[in-house]
């Protein structure tokens, strides 16, 4: 049963017809067939990672079974923490693989193919760590973190669970999260089966129901596991053993000193029980059972008669040193398991209170500031640790500076980690794989809008932060990251409701400004056109001129007033323009007959290409954009002056080129003709100083452009280009 | 006197600037008007009921409802010609106000003479046609009955949706039409900024029916609004 058997696994052995959705392995000899037991209908596979051909035809089988995807982007494999929470969400298959992670230094491949059976089926995968009852020791711990640190940056959802029993534990993830698949390691070398996970593969098996099981094949030595059958004696200290050896010499002493007073040795045995068993109560597991080895040869040795020697004459001897040896390993047990369980519900309970803690901090926090220093404290407490806070700055992005209320200031090699952090959205410094020279961890804060803010953690302690520390850390961020989030939606919405609100205001004055100061205009206009009706059939030279003189004005102001309001308008963003396809010439000569009038003292010259296609356009917006180019024109220029229009294709852009032969713009000018209020010093009276400003936003409204210029033929030409297909630009101008 | 006022087109005016609605008064009183004044719109639908007015002039911005809820509430029963006479400039309070039944759009502020002309126009829509199957509007001359279309007794060929196009016009001959009211009626379009096609048909019918398609006489453009078929002698 190991993976010299690949060939077993050959690709053309597989049954042919097998209409069963998974493959089963057709040799009756396989290892872990006969460890499951042929009778087993359980879905099972093994697969061969040392050989890397076999292996590759086996994923692509397993990626048979589920739903294909065409596109299976590789996403997940970015790296990105954020980046695998949204390739996470999208992933819509119905398979959901489970990655079991162990001390087992192997482990990381484990990880790696799920990653990329994941990737391939595009379904989401968990990586689950489950503490059982012999903590790891550090260098495991290590592993474990390490591993699941992997896992994390893969895309996988790291889960931590402490359960007594590892089937059990793995079974209810499995069942919560909808598990289709589960990837677990190779158990260590046969020789140590009760303790072995050959026992749980085989309980595994028995119980996943609808689950899976791939057993994976490492081609790295499982250094770690080697551990696994001395861990018994693990997690006890020196002094325990001492305690155990002191105590059972003790009773040995007063059993014999008692001598034949306490009765038969069996009877003694009895107290050598009881020692044993209140000893489990205090002592772990190994001195539990150095205990119950030394009571039994005590027992032998210096109570039993023969006495001082290693004799055992009765039957019923034998059977009591053998029963008793049996009795006093249950009880060391049991017991040890008691107290194991009690611990990993303190531990769960402080884990619990912890972030109760915290939760309840954050919540009453109304600001920014209050946020960061509550969780400082709180980790401060919990991780007896120094802890520091940089948020991310909009305008100090470069060079973020810590929060006023964080414990240390970062080291140089702190601040590049730091910046490493959030520019990869991963965790570095001490104890991880980057930039561990650093002063401390530093952890990312990423929100669903990005990366917010670094935490950096400075342990008290020397030796890396074991698996409890990391989980609640990631815990922790995560509640900090929900606060942080929360506060940023509250800024948002207020300023949201602050921003409509002046909207709603500047709305309300520019159209409260518009009916008040239009009203008297208007009742101007129309009395001075009646009056000017009444002196043509009446005239009177001076009181006509007079009517034109008011009539002339009250038209400036009209359009002063529309060119202010404009402005306003255009520069509060309320401008949306109206895109449509639109026909060039129409705008063009529509534009001509409604300046007529004003365009009467010169000459106009239109050119308009034949056969122009169709533009996208603001009508309305282009027409306002001509009309002041006109006006300007005709403002700028003496009577009797040619005003060419001419519109033509450019660069797939469409050209509106309004070019006069007068005076031309005055050099100094040219760079300041779009500005606001700015009136070239030669400018004659009647410009408002927000004609050509009006057309530079109203083209730039609508993705286009304005530009002015003094061709060498001399006079000023001024040039409006609209795109002829909707680019990004101009459509994010439409929105 | 009584008398021949009484046969004198009626014109409410609706506006709740006192100032205009006297200059409006003495204009169009002088023009051959009689003027009934509301300073609101309550008083404006009162008045539209009592005096039955051939012509309304209403202003947008009133004290008590919007000038829009007076032209929906008017147009339940009445089909009296409405022009809109408003300071708000932009196209979509135009476009809201054709679509919600005027006749006719004037921005504030205007000439009497201007006002009067578009008066005239909206009037004579709701005069009966002395031969209603025959439509005429300068050199053009269209025959309901026969379906056939004449620029100075020269015949004109339109297709059946150029022709359609023309109908539509020729129904509110004088009144501009908005894009969506065109593009709703003669395409069943109910989107309208799809104005693309509309664009391309209003160029076949100007070069068929314009003796200078780039300068229209007949089938004028109102920028961002829509297009309106010219009445004339």
């Amino acid at each position: 049963m190991n993976c010299a058997k690949g060939p077993n696994y050959l690709p053309h052995e597989r049954p042919n017809g097998s209409s069963d959705e998974m493959w089963k392995p057709r040799s009756e000899q396989n290892g872990y067939r006969v460890a499951l037991g042929s009778g087993l209908s359980r879905k099972y596979r093994e697969i061969s990672a040392n050989r890397l051909y076999h292996a590759t035809v086996i994923d692509e089988r397993i990626r048979g079974h589920g739903p294909r995807f065409i596109d299976s982007p590789r996403s997940a494999a970015d790296g990105d923490r954020g980046k695998g929470a949204d390739s996470r969400s999208i992933r819509t298959s119905e398979n959901h693989l489970l990655a079991v992670v162990t001390s087992n230094t192997a482990c990381e491949e484990i990880v790696r193919r799920t990653e990329r059976l994941a990737t391939d089926l595009n379904c989401p995968w968990i990586a689950l760590y489950v503490e059982t009852l012999n903590p790891p020791g550090e260098a495991e711990h290590a592993q474990v973190a390490q591993t699941l640190a992997l896992a994390g940056e893969l895309g996988a959802e790291v889960i931590t669970t402490t359960g007594i029993d590892l089937v059990q534990s793995l079974l209810r993830v499995a069942r919560q999260r909808n598990v289709t698949q589960i990837l677990i390691g190779r158990p260590a070398a046969p020789g140590w089966h009760f303790f072995s996970r050959d026992r749980h593969l085989r309980r595994l098996a028995r119980e996943s129901g609808g689950v899976d099981i791939h057993v994976v094949c490492s081609s790295l030595e499982p250094s770690a596991l080697g551990n696994q059958r001395w861990q018994v004696f693990n997690g006890s200290t020196p002094s325990q053993y001492l305690i155990a050896v002191t105590m059972v010499a003790a009773i040995t002493g007063v059993a014999m000193l008692l001598g034949k007073r306490i009765g038969p040795p069996h009877a003694a045995a009895l107290v050598f029980l009881l020692g044993v068993v209140v000893l489990g109560c205090f002592v772990g597991r190994g001195p539990t059972l150095v205990a119950a080895l030394m009571s039994a040869l005590f027992w032998d040795y210096f109570i039993l008669p023969p006495v001082y020697e290693f004799r055992i004459n009765h039957i019923e001897d034998g059977m009591v040193f053998g029963m008793y040896f049996i009795v006093a390993l249950i009880m060391g047990q049991l017991t040890t398991r008691i107290r194991t369980q009690q611990e990993i519900e303190r531990l769960g309970e402080e884990r619990a209170t912890a972030l109760y803690l915290l939760t309840r901090e954050l919540s009453e926090a109304t600001n920014l500031d209050q946020i960061v220093e509550r969780a400082v404290q709180q980790m401060e407490r919990v991780f007896q640790a120094q802890i520091a806070v940089i948020l991310a700055d909009a305008s100090s992005h470069a060079h973020p500076s810590p929060h006023h209320a964080s414990k240390f200031i970062p080291s140089s090699d702190g601040v590049r980690a730091v910046a490493w952090v959030f520019e990869h959205g991963q965790s570095a410094g001490k104890f991880t794989g980057n930039l561990p020279v650093a002063d401390a961890l530093y952890a990312p804060l990423a929100t669903s809008e990005g990366m917010v803010g670094v935490v950096g953690v400075r342990f008290g302690q020397s030796i890396p932060p074991t698996v409890h520390q990391l989980n609640l850390l990631d815990a922790f961020l995560e509640q900090i990251v929900l606060a942080l989030d929360r506060q940023r939606l509250n800024e948002i919405s207020e300023k949201a409701q602050v921003l409509a609100e002046s909207e709603r205001l500047t709305k309300t004055l520019l159209d409260s400004m518009s009916h008040e100061v239009r009203t008297p205009i208007a009742a101007i206009t129309s009395a001075t056109s009646t009056l000017g009706e009444l002196e043509k059939a009446n005239p009177n030279q001076l009181q006509m001129e007079m009517v034109a003189e008011i009539q002339e004005a009250t038209g400036r102001l009209n359009r002063l007033m529309g060119n202010f309001l404009e402005i306003s308008h255009l520069e509060s963003g309320a401008v949306k323009p109206n895109l449509n396809e639109c026909e060039v010439s129409d705008l063009v000569y529509t534009v001509l007959s409604e300046m007529e009038k004003e365009l009467s003292r010169h000459k106009v010259k239109v050119v308009v290409e034949p056969d122009l296609p169709l533009v996208p356009m603001d009508f309305v917006l282009m027409q306002q954009a001509l009309t002041n180019l006109l006006s300007n024109a005709a403002l700028h220029t003496p009577g009797g002056t040619l005003v060419e229009v001419s519109a033509r294709l450019q660069n797939d852009a469409l050209s509106i080129i309004v070019a006069d032969t007068g005076p031309g713009i005055p050099a100094a000018s040219l760079d300041h003709v779009f500005e606001k209020f700015y009136r070239a010093p030669n400018a004659p009276v009647g410009g408002t100083g927000l004609g050509l400003s009006l057309v530079k936003g109203f083209m730039e409204a609508q993705g286009g452009l304005v530009k002015a210029e003094n061709p060498k033929v001399g006079g000023a030409r001024f040039t409006l280009r609209l795109p002829l297909s909707r680019t990004p630009a101009s459509d994010k101008a439409a929105l | 006197m009584s008398v021949t006022t009484y046969n004198l087109p009626a014109v409410l005016v609706i506006e709740d600037e006192v100032q205009i609605r006297r200059l409006l008064r003495g204009c169009l009183e002088r023009n051959g008007f009689q003027v009934v004044e509301a300073p609101n719109g309550e008083a404006g639908l009162a008045n539209a009921i009592s005096t039955q007015p051939d012509a309304v002039l209403l202003d947008l911005r009133l004290p008590d409802m919007d000038g829009l809820e007076v032209l929906k509430r008017l147009r339940e029963w009445s089909d009296a010609p409405v022009i809109v006479i408003s300071v708000r400039n932009r196209e979509a309070d135009k476009i809201a106000a054709l679509n919600g039944g005027a006749n006719d759009y004037l921005t504030k502020p205007f000439g009497t003479g201007e006002l009067l002309a578009r008066l005239q126009v909206a009037l004579r829509s709701r005069l009966p046609m002395t031969k209603p199957e025959v439509f005429h509007s300068g050199p053009l001359t269209v025959d309901l009955t026969t379906r056939t279309v004449t620029i100075k007794d020269r015949i004109i060929k339109l297709t059946a949706t150029e022709y359609s196009l023309l109908l539509f016009f020729v129904q509110h001959a004088g009144k501009v039409l908005t894009h969506g009211q065109i593009l709703s009626e003669v395409w069943d379009v109910q989107e309208p900024n799809e104005t693309g096609q509309l664009r391309v048909y209003i160029r076949y019918l100007r070069e068929k029916l314009e003796p200078n398609p780039a300068k229209p006489q007949l089938l004028m453009t109102e920028p961002g609004v829509g297009y309106r078929l010219v009445l004339r002698d």
